[in-house]
């Protein structure tokens, strides 16, 4: 009986390079999806067992090269140079055989142990192109099989050449070393093995990578020699110096840019011996099509038309099956409260549980669609021409093209907006956009504007609620800016964005993209939303106020026996109170009223505090708590609350009224998009958006209200 | 033929070069070399995005696309392109002048060198 052995293999490769495809046809659904430790970068992992091993498949951020200059790479490298994977499959487009070998010189210099995998094998082949793939396997030193991953093809032969590099790893494994001309080469021999000498290598690296990589003067790699006292650094840091000097005197160039170009001219040597050139242009089709979804005139209008489709489906289409999980919701509460005698469990059980499930699974919709929506664009290629039209726009504040779906969508919701924010590529451009996106005014605040401005600004409330609308994006602009220039200042990464050839999305791949990202908000969002939404119920319901209930059910029973239309009416007003009350003494509505202090400033009243607070649970909250506590009934939310709002014995003014809703746009996001924001981007930056958002919110409400009172508004 | 010199934001659409250099430092740098703005690396304007920036470039077979200020740190020098823009095949996109030539520069275009 032989153990069943373990073995880790990594994938690497650029983006676009199909290298999710090769990772969803080897794993299937067996994936889990989280996060690098530390860092905002996915990572997936999957497992398989073939040939009596159980195969643990890492899938490394997509990269172009190995530098330590962007989280995505960093993550990429130290995995592999810390962790030691047995094998790393370099998944490589080999239409653009070129620029993904780049990559590959790079992972052999590593000295891992490597299979490369042409993928996109039958574009290739279509486009009349020829490949002496025992050439390539002879200078690259690694096996090479080409695959079609989109439709499973050749995903066996992969796994099975990683397993006999692991098997007979003598055979296989022969380390090409790189010529970077003359120069280069001595340097690059004395540091080796002055490194040697001293025993400085870092576990897991070859000695020659190090020096290339203190050549380079890599960030990562010679801070540690530049901050060591030991007098082997200082060695190291003078070898260091004479190399570069000597290389710029001799060559004129440093040495950076030489080893750039020799690994460059390496690829061009082996391609022009393996790789006969293809007939036809693998970008023709593409720039035909390019010729009107990017043109001058007609880019941008089709762009609109897609970004209108994608929008009206995520939330005009998603809002018929979140109206049926509500109405199904709704059923099995009034079932449950039909069946089970009135307590507080079964209250706990119906209010708590079912309506906090109903708040987690609500979402689901739009977020199902909207990532469909968006495996589409990603998969066809036009997501990368989206991001070329917009980049102007965007990169004003700072964002990258790319920001613009997750900013869009933040007019649906803001939930699945930040998600989206996953399609970005570097980190820093996707915790910006995910800070942004909330100032995006979702649906849930429209109800708050229609009803706060059809009560104080009717006859322009279509024009006060169109300014928040507008000035959210305002906002938006004038922090992105801010941010860009202070917190975010460090990264300058250009825009050098790949356009790959347009494709036709498979729906399998679609469909485990979108399923991806819906089992990453059930499994990992859903759970603490639920728990949340039970918190904040139980917060809302309790303490109990069991004298004043039964003082007020005794006396609304009397009434309604009485039974005439006074009586009733009566009984009614008395129900409405009774809840005011319950609100009022239960621990939101002290947190209400704690904050009221805070609040009295932008002349808001203490039952404006309490929505506030309540309308963390969802922003179109902040209606019904204002119903219930100005006495008109929940059910009852539109004259006569407004009519109650509207009375001077409420303390609301148009222009607190005003102040309001600026506060309303700005403030912290409802739990399920905190929830959100800390999954994507952390629970420090968690923390910093809800603060600087509700600071923001306070500062410009209050900023309105008393310039507002200083022209005798108020 | 003359050959001169000039940063690669200053080719118009349909015209080619071949890199001569890459100005800069650090992970700018860096990340042009590694997508392949390599020294002898041919490289072909396709076209200005609607607002003159970011623009399309064909580097080396691939497709890029780079900001204005970006391209001004790649120093090129001008080729006939493969196939001259007066000699397209497709006879309606003969004698195009691209966006962002000298006679279209619009008001809200700050400086030169954007």
């Amino acid at each position: 009986m032989v153990e069943k052995r373990t073995l880790r293999i990594a994938l690497a490769g650029n983006p676009n390079s199909g290298k999710t495809s090769v990772f969803n046809a080897m794993t299937g659904a067996r994936q889990k999806v989280g996060n690098w430790p530390g860092v905002t970068v996915e990572k997936k992992v999957g497992l398989l067992t073939r040939r009596g091993y159980a195969i643990e498949i890492t899938d490394l951020p997509g990269t172009y090269s190995l530098t330590a200059f962007s989280v995505e790479e960093r993550v990429a490298r130290s995995f592999i140079v810390d962790e030691q994977p047995d094998v790393v499959v370099h998944v490589v487009d080999s239409g653009n055989l070129a620029r993904n070998l780049y990559l590959t010189i790079q992972l052999m210099e590593l000295g891992v142990d490597l299979v490369l995998d042409l993928n996109m094998w039958d574009e290739f082949e279509a486009s009349g192109a020829k490949l002496d793939l025992e050439k390539i396997h002879r200078m690259i030193g690694a096996p090479v099989v080409p695959t079609v991953a989109s439709r499973g093809e050749g995903i066996d032969e992969l796994l099975d050449a990683a397993i006999d590099l692991v098997e007979d790893r003598e055979e296989h494994h022969r380390h090409v070393p790189i010529s970077y001309g003359a120069h280069v080469n001595d340097v690059l021999r004395d540091l080796t093995d002055l490194l040697d000498s001293k025993g400085m290598s870092r576990s897991g690296a070859p000695t020659r990578w190090m020096a290339i990589k203190l050549l380079e003067r890599d960030p990562e790699v010679i801070r540690p020699v530049l901050e060591s006292d030991a007098p082997e650094a200082s060695a190291v840091r003078d070898a260091i110096d004479r190399a570069t000097r000597h290389i710029e005197n001799a060559t004129g160039s440093d040495a950076e840019k030489i080893i750039s170009e020799g690994r460059y001219g390496y690829i061009e040597g082996a391609l022009r011996e393996a790789l006969t050139e293809q007939t036809t242009d693998r970008m023709e089709v593409s720039r035909r099509i390019d010729e009107i979804l990017t043109n001058r005139y007609l880019g941008y209008p089709v762009f609109v038309v897609l970004m209108w489709i994608l929008f009206q489906l995520t939330f005009r289409v998603g809002a018929y099956p979140m109206t049926w999980i509500e109405v199904f919701v709704t059923w099995v509460a009034t079932t449950l409260s039909g069946m089970l005698p009135e307590s507080l469990i079964s209250s706990l059980l119906i209010d708590g549980v079912v309506g906090g499930v109903g708040s987690v699974i609500v979402f689901l919709p739009n977020i199902l669609i909207l990532f469909l929506g968006v495996a589409f664009l990603e998969d066809s290629g036009y997501m990368a021409r989206g991001a070329f039209l917009m980049d102007r726009l965007m990169h004003g504040i700072g964002l990258h093209g790319k920001s613009f779906i997750p900013m869009l969508m933040g007019f649906g919701c803001t939930v699945p907006a930040i998600m989206a924010t996953r399609t970005l590529e570097s980190s820093r451009d996707r915790l910006l956009t995910a800070l942004l996106v909330p100032m995006m005014s979702c649906s849930a605040r429209l109800p708050v504007y229609l009803l706060i401005a059809g009560t104080f600004f009717a006859e322009h409330a279509g024009t006060v609620v169109f300014a928040l609308y507008a000035g959210g994006v305002g906002v938006a602009l004038a922090v992105g800016r801010i941010f860009s220039a202070t917190l975010f200042r460090s990264s300058p990464a250009p825009f050098v964005m790949e356009l790959p050839p347009y494709r036709l999305p498979t729906p399998r791949g679609l469909l485990v993209h979108m399923w991806e990202r819906s089992k990453i908000y059930l499994q990992k969002m859903g759970g603490i939303i639920l728990i949340a939404s039970v918190l904040l119920w139980f917060m809302g319901a309790f303490p109990r106020l069991p004298e004043t209930t039964l003082e007020y059910e005794t006396e609304v029973a009397r009434l309604q026996s009485v039974g005439t239309p006074e009586a009733i009416e009566r009984a009614r007003v008395m129900e409405n109170e009774l809840e005011a009350k319950q609100i009022e003494a239960s621990y939101i509505g002290r947190a209400g009223k704690l904050v009221t202090p805070v609040v009295r400033p932008l002349g808001f009243t203490w039952e404006m505090g309490v929505s506030l607070v309540t309308g963390f649970v969802a922003k179109e909250v902040i209606v019904s708590t204002l119903g219930v506590l100005y006495q008109v009934g929940e059910e009852e939310e539109g004259t006569s609350l407004q009519q109650a709002l509207r009375s001077p014995s409420s303390g609301v003014t148009p222009l607190s009224a005003f102040a309001f809703l600026v506060f309303v746009l700005l403030y912290t996001p409802c739990i399920a998009a905190v929830v959100a924001l800390k999954r994507e981007v952390g629970a420090r930056w968690m923390w910093f958006s809800i603060f600087y958002q509700t600071g923001l919110a306070w500062l410009l409400s209050f900023g309105v209200y008393r310039v507002g009172t200083l022209f005798g508004l108020g | 033929m003359i050959q001169e010199t000039l940063p690669l934001a200053a080719l118009q659409p349909g015209e080619a070069g071949v890199v001569k250099d890459v100005l800069g430092a650090g992970p700018f740098r860096r990340r042009l070399l590694d997508m392949g703005f390599i020294k002898g690396t041919p490289v072909k304007v396709i076209k200005l995005a609607p607002l003159m920036s970011p623009i399309e470039y064909c580097v080396g077979g691939v497709h890029v696309t780079l900001r204005r200020k970006e391209a001004m740190h790649i120093v090129v020098e001008r080729r006939a392109a493969c196939v001259p823009i007066d000699q397209h095949p497709r006879k309606h996109l003969r004698h195009r002048r691209g966006p962002g030539t000298a006679k279209r520069r619009r008001w809200w275009r700050r400086g030169p060198s954007e």
